[in-house]
């Protein structure tokens, strides 16, 4: 039985730079869940009103921002 | 549960939080505006010296005195710094003396300096005293290649000062700010500027501020950016943190985010900075201006002052007075009367807000970020009238 094939045109090819860039959506989507849930909702704007986004031991950038 | 659900529940809970930090607002943070005065003179400068008097300034006693009242008479159990503003903190003379004197409270030892960076560069071993007095961070304004940062600032050779100042921080150890603000002159090269920030000085934040209506910048409004380009400005830091937020959580990576310049909306708050946005002003941020006045941050407008420290308990003000700044209701006002974004930012950054009630730097309703463009008939000058501000009580 021959396999049946969808036309060309209708192909969705895959894209490597989409996938990337979906990758990266959801990285951004999931580093921003953490941000709220965090237990000081102000704590980097503290810091951002000084030049301390390294207090308490970086501890806001490697929770928030973990792989 | 989706995404957006998911999302919908946390800024829920994230909403109820700043509730309660408006409802018990801990003092935080002290800016201290050591003085109005600067060796420089930019057009776009929020807080000019000429519309002040300079001879109101704190002595040095006063100053040490402040701090030394706070340390005594509130909870600085969740303390977290203290930020030096200005003018140009280092024009002051004394502010090493202050510095030294206060910093052998314990929780004075974690404080940053806004500069133009001249005197550092001019003096560079103050980077070692400034060590040894409290100072961990440093925030240097550069604000684009030399040309454009010279010619705003009237003075050649201010840029080559600045940049060398921030290098000289960096190297030194300190946790550095490169503050970038945005106008017309100078958005054409943000992202070359910021590619040269990166490479060459690597402070720990490159940070983009809109140029606001404000003090000289109003005398000189060509400065001020259309929507248009406001909107440009944020699409290159939405890019920016979208390449680079996954580095964020090494201390060495540089990163890159919108200065309170105001909320976005929950669609772009924590997508183009790493944090979501909430004015702290007065909520646990006290101001103490340069002649002693309290209020918050110091762009913000002074009539908005909420005591006078040289003639009462700064404890007694900070714990009675600055209902305008903790209930917001008053701004719930024109475009942020049935704004769906209210619940969410209260009216925004404080310093946007003008007396009588207006308001005329909403970046969300400005920009139409994420709305329908408004109505040409859309006008800020008449939508206030029913405003009530509750320092004053006066509609």
């Amino acid at each position: 039985m021959p396999i049946k094939t969808q036309p060309s045109s209708k192909v969705k090819e895959h894209d490597p730079a989409c996938d990337h860039q979906q990758s990266s959506v959801d990285e951004v989507l999931k580093f921003k869940k953490r941000m709220l849930e965090w237990p000081n909702p102000v704590e980097y704007v503290n810091n951002m009103y000084g030049c301390h986004p390294d207090d308490d031991d970086n501890e806001y950038f490697r929770v928030i921002f973990a792989k | 549960m989706s995404h957006s659900e998911d999302l919908t529940l946390l800024f829920e809970n994230w909403k109820g939080r700043i509730e309660t930090l408006m409802r018990e607002h801990p003092l935080q943070i002290i800016s201290w505006e050591a003085t109005r005065r600067c060796n420089l003179k930019c057009l776009h400068c929020g807080t000019p010296s000429e519309e002040v008097d300079n001879a109101e300034e704190l002595t040095t006693g006063e100053a040490i005195g402040a701090f030394d009242e706070i340390a005594r008479d509130f909870d600085m159990s969740r303390f977290r710094h203290i930020n030096i503003t200005g003018g140009e903190p280092f024009i002051r003379s004394d502010l090493l003396d202050v510095l030294r004197a206060i910093s052998r409270w314990p929780f004075y030892r974690n404080i940053d300096i806004q500069t133009n960076g001249v005197f550092i560069a001019d003096n560079p071993d103050i980077l070692k005293e400034l060590r040894g007095v409290g100072v961990t961070g440093l925030g240097i304004s550069i604000d684009g290649f030399e040309s454009t940062h010279d010619s705003l600032r009237g003075i050649q050779g201010t840029w080559a000062k600045a940049v060398n100042a921030a290098q000289l921080a960096v190297e030194a150890g300190y946790v550095v700010t490169v503050s970038f603000v945005a106008h017309s002159r100078n958005i054409h090269e943000l992202s070359a500027f910021h590619h040269f920030v990166t490479d060459e000085i690597r402070p720990r934040v490159f940070r983009v501020m809109f140029i606001d209506d404000q003090g000289r910048a109003r005398e000189n409004d060509d400065l001020l950016l259309s929507s248009v380009q406001v909107r440009e400005v944020i699409a290159f830091l939405k890019r920016e943190h979208e390449r680079s937020c996954r580095n964020y959580s090494d201390p060495s990576a540089s990163m890159v985010e919108l200065g309170c310049g105001g909320w976005l909306g929950t669609e772009l708050e924590g997508r183009v900075r790493p944090f979501i946005f909430h004015c702290i002003a007065g909520l646990n941020n006290l101001g103490i201006l340069y002649d002693g006045k309290l209020g918050s941050c110091n762009n913000i407008s002074r009539d908005f002052i909420q005591g006078d420290l040289r003639y009462e308990r700064i404890k007694h003000v900070w714990g009675s007075r600055y209902l305008p700044f903790r209930e917001t209701e008053w701004r719930k006002t024109g475009p942020c009367y049935k704004c769906r974004e209210w619940d969410f930012c209260h009216g925004g950054p404080m310093h946007k807000w003008r007396p009588n009630g207006s308001n005329p730097g909403c970046i969300l309703i400005n920009c139409q970020i994420l709305r329908a463009p408004l109505p040409s008939t859309f006008c800020t000058s008449n939508i206030h009238a029913e405003f009530v501000c509750p320092r004053t009580q006066v509609r």
